[in-house]
């Protein structure tokens, strides 16, 4: 179905339990990784046109996004959000040594990327596992730019071809340090259809 | 007087109106202006053609319409298309690796159907990999573009 999600509410309820073993199996890698308490928000489903996502999750501010393209049985990207100042602070707590700059060292970019490919790869086997699906993330990519440039990147793809498309957010952060980003799923409009399909087959209500 | 052109929208002003798009990624800031008549307008454009689209509800995020609709609206206005002159900037590719090339395909489009229109390219910043914001000054017909990579450069 393109051109708009028409979803019924068991099925907006299922997505949000598939989103939500995605998110956190990637925060609980980060709180592994980083060996501190990660905590998450209830993750939101949106269903919207592009340019209203965009006009809401968006912004001017200067925000780092690792962007990670998902290929095989589910096609869609994942993308770890953060602010400058939990960038700054996400890389000190993992090498323990403080940021020199706002300008990012090549250093901290590898250690950004590694980042995002751990929580996209946790996020996506938890998905594949959960849909019996074989999902791979491509190799992780980095921009430091204003948050909505950012976006529109990942989200003028879908728009192509569909008015509305579906995100899965959550936001997390750290217990008691100053961290705090996003994580976003969106699945490809076919792959949004497969996802639907398989999770009707599980909960017996056939294709 | 500032106005947000917001995604996918389209404006057209008079002085002292300043016309203004903020972080366009892969997606384009489209001005229009007649020099003699000061009458401007901006579209933030996200894709590059309605083609093959069913449904268009909202006209504005395509290249070809917007461009269409805001020049019928700047002639409306009393314009005169053979004064009318562009500048353009946005469309981007922000991540390296990858095979997503709407930015490009943005720019592209937004080149082929000036040129068919007979509108003049006066200035360009775009692609390469930054977010650039603009602002549209009808008064002078300067085109303020900002990135965080390069501050700010005037069209």
């Amino acid at each position: 179905m393109v051109g708009q999600v028409m979803l019924n509410e068991l099925e907006k309820d299922m997505l949000r339990e598939v989103g939500s073993i995605g998110a956190s199996h990637a925060t609980n890698s980060l709180a592994e990784l980083t060996n501190t308490k990660v905590d998450i928000e209830v993750p939101a489903l949106e269903i919207k046109p592009v340019e209203e996502l965009l006009a809401s999750e968006g912004g001017e501010d200067l925000v780092a996004g690792v962007y990670v393209e998902l290929q095989g049985d589910i096609c869609g990207v994942i993308m770890l959000l953060l602010d400058i100042a939990s960038v700054v602070e996400l890389v000190t707590q993992i090498t323990g040594m403080p940021s020199a700059s706002e300008e990012l060292s090549d250093m901290e970019v590898s250690v950004l990327q590694e980042v995002g490919n751990i929580m996209a790869s946790h996020f996506s086997n938890a998905l594949a596992d959960f849909l019996g699906l074989k999902i791979m993330p491509a190799p992780p990519a980095l921009a430091v730019d204003m948050g909505v440039a950012i976006l529109d990147f990942i989200m003028l793809e879908q728009a192509q071809k569909a008015n509305e498309v579906i995100l899965f957010k959550t936001k997390f952060m750290f217990q008691q340090k100053q961290i705090t980003g996003k994580i976003f799923l969106m699945p490809d409009p076919e792959s949004l259809d497969r996802i639907i399909a398989l999770l009707r087959e599980k909960v017996g209500m056939g294709a | 007087m500032k106005h947000s052109v917001g995604i996918g929208e389209y404006r057209v002003v008079r002085p002292p109106a300043v016309l203004v798009s903020l972080g366009l990624g892969s997606c384009v800031g489209v001005a229009l202006y007649d020099p003699e008549r000061k009458i401007g307008g901006l579209a933030h454009v996200m894709l590059p053609s309605s083609n093959g689209t069913e449904k268009i509800t909202n006209p504005g995020k395509y290249a070809d319409q917007a461009i269409k609709l805001m020049l019928e609206e700047m002639i409306k206005r009393g314009a005169s298309k053979s004064r009318i002159v562009a500048k353009i900037a946005g469309g981007a590719t922000m991540f390296k690796n990858s095979k997503n090339s709407i930015g490009e395909r943005n720019v592209e489009s937004v080149r082929e159907i000036l040129k068919k229109e007979g509108i003049k390219i006066v200035g360009e910043d775009t692609g390469k990999n930054y977010g650039r914001s603009v602002e549209f000054d009808t008064e002078t017909g300067l085109l303020h573009v900002r990135s965080f990579k390069y501050g700010e450069t005037v069209l």
